[in-house]
């Protein structure tokens, strides 16, 4: 309204407008959408001055805020809470997404007892036995790169050893060693609460049958859940590799370590001579149990 | 692969993306309560809250919207009634404390025409000022002022009318500046008789160099 340049600040018209400059100076008009508004704006230089104003001290106050925020950040606070909500979610999904598996595992506690095979047993034997040992490891080491491609070098089948970065479970070494006369190994995790550890043997000839009917298959493959000496026994296979892993944690805990776990990517330095190793697209991803 | 691989990795990546949020969430936590520790806790629990409830995002909306309702309702949940902060604008104080920070009850002036006030002082004790706001007009200002979202968005957050949003931004900005303008006046930039509302320039540089003197220890009070 080109009459409003003419009229003093205090003319109806500005009154009229009053309600709408904050808004306008908060940016909650599109374009256009006020054109009575902004025509009396290009006019009137007391309105106009309020809407700087207020668009002005939004800014400042913004910025001043920001910046104090800013400097009483705690140190390493990203970190630590990423740390924090990553322990508080693999507690919490026990509850909720591993519940079903929960009830699984619950359900399976004795059926090594009731369905196994002498080669199965004796798998459970050699891997429970072998989790007694505490003894020195042959490679000493936190790097599950380096331990994989070692066990792949030396038992000359390639192996994957699984990262439990979700569960702060680190990987403290690995032993060689012999099952039904070939090699084998074994490799030792170590957390605050409990020891895990896991054999890994080779078996391209599928001696051990691992896949009774009976047992549940969420991902089309038998996994075996079970108590041996007080400890939770599970085992699977995964191509031409039968993994044992044992530990004094419940069932649905090492399930749920499983879960959160992940493999290094095949793609890349692996010997060809196991190419049926499950290629990753990405260089780590959930491992497939 | 137990079908959830392709989750989880979906799950990682919300997280992923939900956290590069933490520091603007942390702020806004900060301001409200007040607390360091408290701020903490209440990111965390923000953000346990945010994981749990990962399906109830709609993928291609405002993920940083979405975390500040959640920090907002947890806040006004946990610790705003525990401190009975309530009573302050929705109870019988409420008119109190209009009449003690919002003289007549109708729009206060602009007392910062020339838009020096928020210049004249240190950026933390233009946070302190904000803290003294009283908590629902300054969640509103910081929803809009410092973290720019839009009246819809806060009221959502709020759960309240738009033009609950508006009213309590308008009364808040005003609140802030008689308190930005009541501090400057107590540590002598402005003269209330000289400079009245209009705030006319004060030595800002004088004003850093004495505080920045009393820091060290060296100063007698920095009188002017």
């Amino acid at each position: 309204m080109s009459d409003d340049a003419k009229r003093p600040p205090s003319a109806p018209g500005c009154g009229e407008f009053q309600p709408l400059l904050s808004l306008y100076a908060d940016g909650e008009f599109d374009p256009g959408e006020q054109p009575d508004l902004e025509d009396h704006l290009a006019h009137c230089g007391e309105c106009s001055r309020k809407v700087q104003a207020e668009r002005a001290f939004r800014v400042r106050l913004g910025q001043a805020v920001r910046d104090a925020d800013a400097a009483v950040l705690p140190p390493h606070f990203e970190a630590r809470l990423s740390r924090h909500v990553s322990h508080t979610r693999v507690a919490h999904r026990v509850v909720r997404t591993m519940l079903p598996l929960a009830a699984v595992a619950a359900a399976l506690i004795g059926f090594l007892t009731l369905t196994s095979t002498d080669a199965f047993t004796a798998v459970v034997d050699e891997s429970v036995l072998r989790h007694a040992d505490q003894g020195s490891v042959d490679f000493a080491s936190q790097d599950a790169d380096g331990l994989e491609r070692i066990l792949t070098e030396r038992i000359g089948h390639a192996l994957q050893v699984p990262r439990f970065r979700a569960a702060n479970l680190a990987v403290r070494g690995a032993r060689l060693v012999r099952m039904n006369d070939r090699p084998a190994a074994q490799v030792v995790y170590r957390t605050s609460h409990a020891r895990v550890s896991l054999l890994a043997m080779p078996d391209p000839q599928r001696r051990l049958d691992l896949n009774d009917e009976r047992l549940p298959r969420p991902d089309g493959r038998p996994l075996h859940v079970g108590r041996k000496n007080g400890l939770t026994v599970v085992i699977w296979r995964q191509n031409d590799t039968v993994y044992s892993m044992v530990s004094d944690l419940a069932a649905p805990e090492m399930l749920l370590l499983l879960h959160d776990s992940t493999q290094r990517s095949q793609r890349t330095d692996r010997p060809d001579r196991n190419d049926q190793f499950e290629r990753a697209a990405t260089p780590t991803v959930p491992v497939s149990f | 692969m137990f079908g959830f691989r392709s989750e989880l990795r979906e799950q990682r990546d919300f997280e992923r993306q939900a956290l590069e949020h933490a520091r603007p969430l942390y702020g806004l936590a900060l301001r409200m309560t007040r607390r360091p520790s408290d701020a903490e806790d209440l990111v965390q629990e923000t953000y346990l809250r945010a994981f749990r409830f990962s399906e109830r995002f709609e993928p291609g909306t405002n993920l940083k919207a979405w975390l500040f309702r959640i920090l907002t309702n947890t806040f006004i949940n946990k610790y705003r009634r525990a401190a009975k902060e309530r009573d302050l604008v929705e109870g019988a104080q409420q008119d109190a404390v209009r009449q003690q920070l919002v003289p007549d009850g109708s729009a206060l002036p602009f007392v910062d025409p020339e838009n020096t006030l928020v210049d004249r002082f240190m950026s933390d004790e233009v946070a302190a000022a904000l803290e003294q706001v009283p908590v629902d007009f300054r969640a509103v200002v910081l929803l809009a002022d410092v973290h720019d979202f839009s009246y819809k968005e806060i009221a959502q957050m709020l759960d309240c009318p738009v033009g609950t949003v508006m009213s309590r931004l308008y009364r808040g900005r005003r609140i802030l500046q008689q308190i930005l303008f009541s501090y400057a006046v107590e540590q002598g930039i402005l003269h209330p008789e000289r400079d009245g509302v209009d705030g006319a320039p004060a030595d800002l540089e004088d004003y850093r160099r004495r505080r920045a003197r009393a820091a060290n220890g060296d100063d007698n009070g920095g009188a002017p």
